[in-house]
């Protein structure tokens, strides 16, 4: 893939009402970016009713030509973006039809995690503690086992599963959906900077982007695209995780979804997709088997306390698995209370129990 | 014909000595005050000469002067009026000049001659009696008040007809009356026994009441925050013979005392959330600043309920005197310090819909500006951060305030001694630097202190304020030493909310 063609590509974005669907169009018909470039210039674009190409558009198409090519040359001079098409060798997401973008822009250090199988892990912003383990010990064992995992740099599941194969020392795609020079959201900005260290960073939008409310389902969809199988960890009945879950659905891939307590609204989504017929993931050592990329046969977690005092045992047994507050667990421990906030802080360092919003959560 | 007389004016919430002094002269009749006066000192007029002349004394129908010294000092209130009064009856000879020697007056006057009650004796007479003066007149509605003050004799005046004869010794002076019973004990009685489990919050409450540290809650409404936050001050110490005159004079300016009984109890202050800077640190006009909230709340607990719908900006402007426990007010050419030694505590919801958690859907955003009205230099305030989840109905009740108060009180105790020759009083108040002599963390203690500091990424601040805890928690249970259970009890009263 030449340079030509790639900053032809990105300049396809930059034109008014470029979308997906009519790109992939006039894409076909004139064979190339840069041969459709040169169609625009001459006027000589098929009009295509179906893929809603009309003379107006064609028209606009052609004013910003120059701006656009001027623009994205000048932005690209300074950027190491890898420009992707449609029907390119290396093109990562599953042929489909006109919904999916028809360019991708791709930034970060390990190009080679297009090669590589890849898993999507995704859910809710606002994750239980429980929910964030889980993310974290799928992505850490998938990118374990050399899997990508990939996700969308959104707070809560998205993030943990991104630090954690990064942690895990794998490979990790984050699928943005502003223009790829607009880190959001903006706690993330570190995150994205060591997504581009250890993986990459895709996007359908032109450079400088905005965040807005329509862009980010749409997003959802390429996180499908790209993955091979995708795992739903916690997510509220309404949300962008369900639109993933249901882009994935289109695609047929394979769903799995984490089960939860009906207690908990961020479990909703999830159980719902289970009577719906998405894969259960009760251990997820099975995605690993699922997926068949070389399980490493790590055991997922030590299910036994170990090397804790008697007093924090107690208190791991009073939970049972469910979050209470401190003086629910002094009730049932009938220990005082000091006791059972050393007992607490003394599971939280082993990794065992987290607090959040007043509960202590086990795991 | 020259007279003078001394009287007080208040000034924030001390008083200042005012010398009255009337000249009355030949000339065409006219009454004129110079010396800074306010408005409410100017109207004096009419009132002094309806009084006087309705208790049959004479009016000088010539030139009258009264100047108020020192005259660059602001004057305000109707304090002065008996002053002028018994000046004009010094001037025109009627009383002689010697019956008021070394006595200070203050009052104000009714049409009818009758002696009215004035705000702020206490802090009046307080200031006279440093100023040497050995007998003061005052309303007798007030003199219980003024009594309060040591070495002062308190001569009540009812009417003006009766004071002048008492003061040509025509009329033996009234009986200082003792104080009304029970007038500012206002709103029903509370005990902590009401309230049902919530041992974390309880040991909070009770860490608060006697290392003096601020305490926030945070928990869904229906908790139990409020209830427990206004049992505070049924927990606290009573306070010292110090402690309840500074109460009671700062009190009686702003005209929330009027029985004149000594307070005893630590005050509760609770303003709404709609208050302003003004109304929560003091402030006010040049001629007259007001205490606010902060410094009502002195010595006791200044209670913010939904603190995260005041004004970010009246919560910041409580930093500073949180921090010195002293505000500084500033109006044109003055400066004053007023006290706001008091406890904070306050009660949050965790997000704006306050719905139980399974309810709520709130997004992280719309959460995430909620917690940003609390800012974080201001959240750092606060040594005990507690969420508080709803009790279950079958918790059983806890112990009564009276019980809980005797534990309290032992642990202030404690502290007096160890902190004594230092110039703080609670543990909540000791500096960062003498910390390591008066807050000592030894052996396993300090250990796991620097275990928790670690685990929870604590500031300098943070740590700080999590051995300070652990030091009053020592004092609670009577121990000397602080274990390792006391600094994982203090941390875990440090909880990262709302």
């Amino acid at each position: 893939m030449n340079r030509a063609r790639e900053i032809a590509a990105a300049t396809l974005l930059e034109l008014p009402r470029a979308t997906p669907r009519r790109l992939r169009a006039a894409l076909s018909s004139c064979g190339g970016p840069e041969q459709l470039l040169r169609a625009i210039a001459d006027g000589a674009v098929a009009r295509d009713p179906e893929a809603r190409i009309t003379e107006d558009i064609v028209s606009g198409w052609r004013r910003a030509l120059d701006a656009a090519a001027a623009r994205t040359t000048s932005l690209l001079a300074h950027r190491a973006t890898r420009v992707l098409v449609v029907d390119d060798p290396d093109w990562p997401l599953t042929p489909d039809c006109g919904s999916l973008p028809a360019v991708l822009l791709v930034e970060g250090d390990a190009y080679e995690a297009l090669f590589r199988p890849r898993i999507a892990v995704v859910g809710t912003r606002n994750p239980t503690p429980h929910g964030d383990a889980d993310a974290r010990e799928v992505a850490g064992l998938l990118a374990d086992a050399g899997a990508v995992v990939v996700s969308g740099l959104a707070y809560g599941i998205d993030g943990a599963a991104h630090d954690a194969a990064i942690r895990a020392g794998g490979l990790t795609i984050g699928v943005a959906a502003t223009g790829l020079d607009v880190a959001y959201p903006r706690g993330h900005v570190n995150l994205w900077s060591r997504v581009r260290e250890h993986g990459l960073i895709v996007g359908e939008n032109r450079f400088g982007t905005r965040p807005s409310r329509e862009i980010f389902p749409v997003r959802n969809r390429i996180i499908a695209a790209l993955a091979s199988s995708v795992v739903i960890v916690e997510a509220a009945a309404k949300g962008g995780a369900m639109h993933t879950a249901r882009a994935a659905l289109d695609l047929a891939k394979v769903v799995y979804a984490i089960p939860g307590s009906r207690r908990n609204p961020m479990a909703e989504g999830c159980n719902r997709l289970l009577a719906d017929g998405a894969q259960p993931l009760v251990d997820p050592l099975d995605i690993i088997v699922a997926v068949g990329c070389g399980a490493t046969g790590v055991p997922s977690r030590p299910r036994r306390l170990a090397g804790v005092s008697g007093a924090a045992r107690a208190v791991h047994r009073s939970l049972a698995g469910e979050p209470a507050t401190l003086d629910e667990v002094v009730g049932r421990c009938a220990l005082p209370l000091a006791s059972v906030a050393g007992a607490a802080r003394e599971l939280e360092r082993a990794g065992r129990l987290k607090r959040s919003a007043g509960k202590l959560w086990p795991l | 014909m020259l007279a003078s007389v001394r009287s007080a004016n208040l000034f924030g919430v001390e008083g200042r000595v005012v010398m009255v002094e009337t000249m009355v002269s030949g000339g065409l009749p006219s009454y004129s005050v110079v010396g800074l006066p306010d408005t409410a000192v100017r109207e004096s007029r009419e009132r002094v000469r309806a009084a006087l002349l309705s208790s049959g004394l004479a009016w000088p129908t010539t030139r009258i002067t009264v100047n108020l010294a020192p005259a660059t000092m602001r004057k305000s209130g109707s304090g002065l009026e008996l002053a002028i009064a018994l000046c004009l009856l010094v001037a025109g000879a009627d009383v002689a000049a010697a019956a008021l020697e070394g006595t200070g007056v203050l009052g104000e006057l009714g049409l009818d001659g009758r002696v009215r009650p004035v705000p702020g004796v206490l802090a009046l007479v307080d200031a006279l009696a440093r100023a040497g003066i050995e007998r003061v007149v005052v309303p007798a509605d007030n003199a219980a008040e003024a009594a309060l003050v040591q070495d002062v004799e308190v001569l009540p005046a009812r009417t003006m007809g009766e004071l002048r004869d008492c003061l040509k010794d025509e009329l033996p002076w009234p009986e200082v009356p003792g104080p009304r019973a029970g007038t500012d004990d206002d709103g029903e009685l509370v005990d902590l026994s009401e309230v049902r489990g919530l041992g974390v919050a309880r040991t909070a409450l009770l860490t608060a009441a006697s290392g003096g540290h601020h305490l926030l809650f945070a928990g869904e409404p229906g908790a139990g925050k409020t209830m427990l936050a206004r049992r505070l001050p049924t927990v606290m110490a009573p306070l010292d013979r110090e402690a309840a005159l500074e109460v009671t004079r700062i009190h009686s300016v702003t005209g929330l005392h009027t029985s004149g009984a000594l307070v005893e109890r630590p005050p509760l202050r609770a303003p709404h959330h709609s208050a302003s800077v003004q109304a929560l640190v003091g402030g006010g006009s040049a001629e007259r600043i007001r205490p606010g909230e902060i410094t009502l709340a002195s010595r006791g607990v200044l209670f913010l309920d939904e603190v995260a719908e005041f004004a970010p900006s009246v919560l910041d402007a409580l930093r500073q005197p949180l921090e010195e426990r002293v505000v500084r007010v500033s109006r044109a050419g003055i400066t004053l310090e007023l006290p706001a030694a008091c406890i904070l505590v306050a009660c949050c919801n965790p997000c704006p819909c306050a719905r139980p958690d399974s309810q709520c859907r709130c997004s992280d955003l719309v959460r995430d500006r909620y917690r940003r009205r609390l800012s974080a230099p201001f959240l750092d305030r606060f040594d005990l951060r507690v969420r508080v989840a709803a009790p279950r109905a079958e918790e059983p009740a806890g112990a009564s305030s009276l019980e809980e108060r005797d534990r309290v009180i032992v642990a202030v105790e404690r502290q007096q001694h160890r902190l004594s020759g230092t110039p703080w009083r609670r543990n909540a108040h000791v500096a960062a630097r003498a910390l390591g002599e008066l807050c000592a963390l030894q052996g396993a203690a300090r250990l796991r202190f620097l275990d928790v500091c670690r685990d929870l990424r604590l500031s300098g601040r943070g740590a700080a304020c999590v051995q300070r805890a652990a030091r009053t928690l020592a004092d609670l249970d009577g121990v000397m030493q602080i274990s390792d259970e006391h600094v994982e009890m203090a941390a875990s009263l440090r909880e990262d909310v709302p």
